[in-house]
């Protein structure tokens, strides 16, 4: 099998190219799972929510209560790649009709020796990417847009033990004694209001995540 | 050196306020129509989680989205369809509609 490549014409001497030379090329597989990974770290979020988030996370952490952070963003890139090879293999959408995305120089369509398109090896490449992403069983499209890809979102367990005397934005320390001792306690999901980070909307459906705008 | 504040932006910024008062202003004299609310709701729903796959993979997370967004995306791509039919020629509820993917369903 092979696949075709773009080539980069090489700018003049002397001159700087006036746009970044087109990426290489390449086709879809398994090696695109790895790149453009979802972000565990706060500080890949978008601002203000990066500095809400933090400030909440302190307030938390100095209370001595424990945080792990699973998600923060996910790149465009990743959704885009995760949306579209699902797509291909549970849609049967034709790869040759996929949009291109800016800096992702994925090739969907693949092709076969006598350079004709090759729909076989195209859905091979897609169901690998599928199952690489642990996706075989996902029945609904993965999101093209959303808090986690504005960077706008986390998802995080947080738990303490005991009491937990937490200081709200104006500074103003709260005592939380209720149950349960999560990120789903009512009490804490005000005090993370005061700070612009708002527990998602829908109840105990999505209990780690939080964003600018609970949804 | 380009600001936030170029006139270009500015444009921009007027524009988006423009739209979002016609909207807003559309929506406080026409209520969504019950069938219409409730995709709206549905949907928003369904693409939150559609949001939340996973990744690194995670089984156990992964079933309880999948669980979720198959829960409120079942039967919205045809709704979807169904409602910019009925609602074509009304141009607030089409801008509306047109923010959400044609096709989330298998």
């Amino acid at each position: 099998m092979t696949t075709a490549q773009a080539t980069a014409a090489p700018a003049a001497a002397g001159t700087a190219p006036l746009t970044a030379p087109p990426l290489p090329r390449e086709p879809s597989g398994r090696a695109w799972v790895g790149r453009f990974p979802t972000s565990a770290s706060v500080a890949d979020c978008a601002q203000p929510f990066r500095a809400n988030l933090t400030a909440f996370i302190a307030a938390m952490g100095a209370a001595g209560a424990s945080i792990n952070i699973a998600a923060t963003l996910r790149p465009p890139q990743r959704a885009y790649l995760m949306h579209w090879c699902w797509s291909i293999v549970k849609q049967k959408v034709d790869p040759r009709a996929i949009p291109p995305l800016d800096g992702v120089g994925i090739v969907w369509a693949h092709v076969d020796a006598q350079g004709g398109y090759d729909p076989i090896a195209s859905l091979a490449a897609a169901q690998e990417m599928v199952e690489a992403y642990g996706m075989q069983a996902l029945n609904v499209a993965p999101a093209l847009q959303s808090n986690h890809i504005a960077g706008t979102a986390v998802d995080m367990a947080i738990s303490w033990a005991g009491s937990l005397s937490i200081a709200r934005r104006d500074g103003q320390v709260v005592r939380i004694d209720s149950q349960p001792r999560t990120g789903m306690n009512p009490d804490l999901k005000a005090v993370g209001a005061t700070y612009g980070v708002l527990k998602f909307v829908g109840g105990a459906s999505d209990m780690p995540h939080w964003s600018a705008d609970g949804h | 050196m380009a600001t936030d504040a170029t006139p270009a932006r500015r444009a921009s910024a007027a524009a988006l306020a423009t739209a979002t008062a016609a909207l807003l202003a559309a929506c406080a004299t026409s209520p969504p129509s019950p069938d219409l609310a409730t995709f709206l709701e549905r949907r928003a729903t369904c693409d939150h989680f559609r949001g939340e796959v996973p990744d690194p993979p995670d089984p156990q997370r992964l079933r309880e989205v999948s669980q979720q967004a198959e829960a409120y995306c079942a039967g919205t791509d045809a709704q979807l369809a169904a409602l910019r039919q009925r609602y074509r020629d009304d141009p607030v509820v089409t801008k509306q509609l047109a923010q959400f993917e044609d096709r989330v369903e298998p």
